[in-house]
């Protein structure tokens, strides 16, 4: 199945055509506040072939910093729209145990748990399985609350880990499709911002 | 595409209005709105991250709506607009975002557009070819200030060194016990009350230095002094007549002041736009004193006053229509961007 996906749930954004597994192309940029002025220049470099477009985006829908979190969500949809093509979105911590799986094919396969950072000394973090599925979560919480939980359980504890659009290809073609709809855990009230009126 | 008569979608997302406009040419066809208002309204003013929520859930929706309304489907579009700046940041990027899809996706222009300066476009919609030069006056809850628009350039006159006139509106209906958005509120309060009972203070309207600026934070400061003087005298407060009077006096300084400012630039119109655009007493002392000047007064009816999409689309129009260049796929969304730079 050719897939496009995208995600924008930490300072990565990414984005990746992807056929059944194999990747055709793929662009990202590092900048924990640039996601919407990078997601274009990316887009474009994907050199997509308009006359075969994706049968299915996928996008990262989170838990990740809001704002950039809805950079990608509002790009999938857009391009969902434009083209008439179904969208989906996947956890971003799925693609991320994807991508640690990945890199450690020949250890053998235990719990571990993935963590990205949430800002005020807060991790979002969910626990897997050694095939990458997802036993807990995902939940935010302290950073010193996962790290106590990690060591009582003896699982070791993946913080950093970026997922990439790829892996976010790779859990929507396996299955692992949700809504989409940021997965945010906070709510939108708990930000301590004075109202401001504009 | 034709080049006189471009199909635009014009997508706006800078505060708590989803809207999304489809305008042929300077023809409207389709002015569809999402509103997160209510929302806002316990907190007494727009509250970023539930603003930014709700564009996300309402953009799809929203841009099927005004499609269907215009009777188009989405790959008819010449062009795509929306406004890049002045807003709340984290709202103007849900649109931003959608937009570079859209116009990507569609392999059509996109232009990132001054939210400013689509105010004051969006008259030619309804009153045509917006002549030069003329000033606009842009009076909401998030700005307050005087434009010059002369050969297709934008420029500043003045601004509100502090609250916008929107938000004197706010702070004053909740000192009043009146629910927000206040401008609606006092507008209605006022209707029963007398404006010259209470004389309450019109700053800056002598000061040379700032001749086109505006400020209203004072006003807040004596509308909270002369109740609590009232209460302490134990007189009964009349709703409507404070409401009146507040009215009147931000109603007086901002129309004196735009009259003023057409009559110094030598500009035969003036545009009012914004939210505050909808206030009658505004707009009753607009026409008069613009009829004594002999100045034109064009003000857009009150759903293209406010925030919209059909503004942004009337300016992506008049951007595709003087064959401006569209802007770079990585421009960005920012919360200051000064009305000259009309888009990216
Ligand atoms: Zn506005």
């Amino acid at each position: 199945m050719l897939i496009l996906a995208v995600d924008t749930s930490t300072a990565l954004t990414s984005i990746a055509l992807v056929d059944s597994g194999t990747v055709i192309s793929k662009a990202s940029h590092y900048d924990a506040r640039g996601h919407v002025e990078a997601i274009g220049t990316l887009f474009m470099q994907l050199n997509l072939d308009s006359n075969s477009l994706p049968e299915l985006i996928a996008c990262g829908v989170g838990p990740g910093p809001f704002t950039g979190l809805r950079v990608g969500i509002a790009f999938a949809q857009g391009l969902s729209a434009a083209w008439s093509v179904p969208v989906v979105g996947v956890c971003s911590l799925d693609a991320a145990a994807n991508s640690i799986i990945h890199e450690t094919l020949d250890t053998p396969a235990s719990e571990f748990i993935v963590a990205t950072d949430a800002r005020r000394k807060e991790y979002y973090w969910a626990r897997f399985d050694g095939r990458g599925n997802r036993l807990t979560g995902p939940s935010v919480d302290r950073i010193e609350s996962v790290t106590c939980v990690a060591a009582e359980f003896g699982v070791p504890l993946r913080n950093g880990v970026l997922p990439h659009a790829i892996d976010i290809a790779a859990r929507a073609e396996r299955g692992d499709r949700y809504e989409l709809s940021p997965m945010y855990l906070r709510e939108a009230d708990a930000q301590p911002k004075p109202p401001v009126s504009l | 595409m034709s080049a006189d008569e471009p199909l635009i979608l014009g997508i706006e997302t800078s505060c708590d209005e989803t809207g999304i406009g489809i305008v042929r040419g300077r023809d409207l066809l389709a002015n569809a709105l999402a509103s997160s208002a209510p929302e806002h309204a316990r907190f007494g003013g727009v509250v970023p991250e539930v603003a930014s929520r709700a564009h996300l859930e309402a953009m799809l929706p929203t841009i099927n709506l005004a499609c269907s309304q215009a009777g188009i489907s989405m790959t008819d579009i010449d062009a795509v607009a929306v406004t890049a700046g002045p807003g709340l940041v984290g709202a103007l990027i849900v649109g931003v975002a959608s937009a570079k899809a859209i116009a990507l996706g569609l392999a059509k222009p996109i232009y990132g557009v001054n939210h400013l300066a689509a105010h004051v476009m969006v008259d030619e919609l309804e009153h045509g070819p917006l002549p030069e030069p003329v000033v606009g006056l842009l009076v909401s809850g998030g700005h307050s200030s005087l434009i010059k628009v002369s050969d297709g350039n934008f420029e500043a006159l003045g601004q509100t060194l502090d609250d916008a006139a929107g938000e004197a509106f706010d702070k004053v209906a909740r000192l009043l016990g009146l629910p927000f958005p206040g401008g609606p509120m006092i507008d209605q309060a006022a209707q029963s009350g007398d404006r010259d009972s209470i004389d309450f203070p019109r700053a800056l309207r002598t000061d040379p230095i700032h001749a086109f600026n505006f400020s209203f934070s004072g006003l807040k400061t004596a509308v909270a002094r002369w109740v609590k003087e009232q209460q302490r005298a134990g007189n009964t407060i009349s709703v409507p007549d404070v409401a009146a009077s507040v009215q009147e006096a931000i109603a007086d300084i901002l129309t004196s002041k735009a009259v003023k400012a057409a009559v110094a630039q030598d500009a035969p119109h003036l545009v009012i736009a914004g939210g505050v655009a909808a206030n009658s007493r505004l707009r009753a002392l607009a026409a008069e004193r613009c009829a004594a000047a002999g100045i034109e007064l064009r003000v857009p009816s009150p759903g293209l006053c406010t925030d919209n999409g059909a503004m942004v689309a009337a300016l992506g129009s008049h951007l595709v229509r003087i064959g401006a260049i569209p802007s770079p796929v990585d421009f960005p969304a920012t919360s200051t961007l000064a009305v000259n730079e009309v888009y990216f």
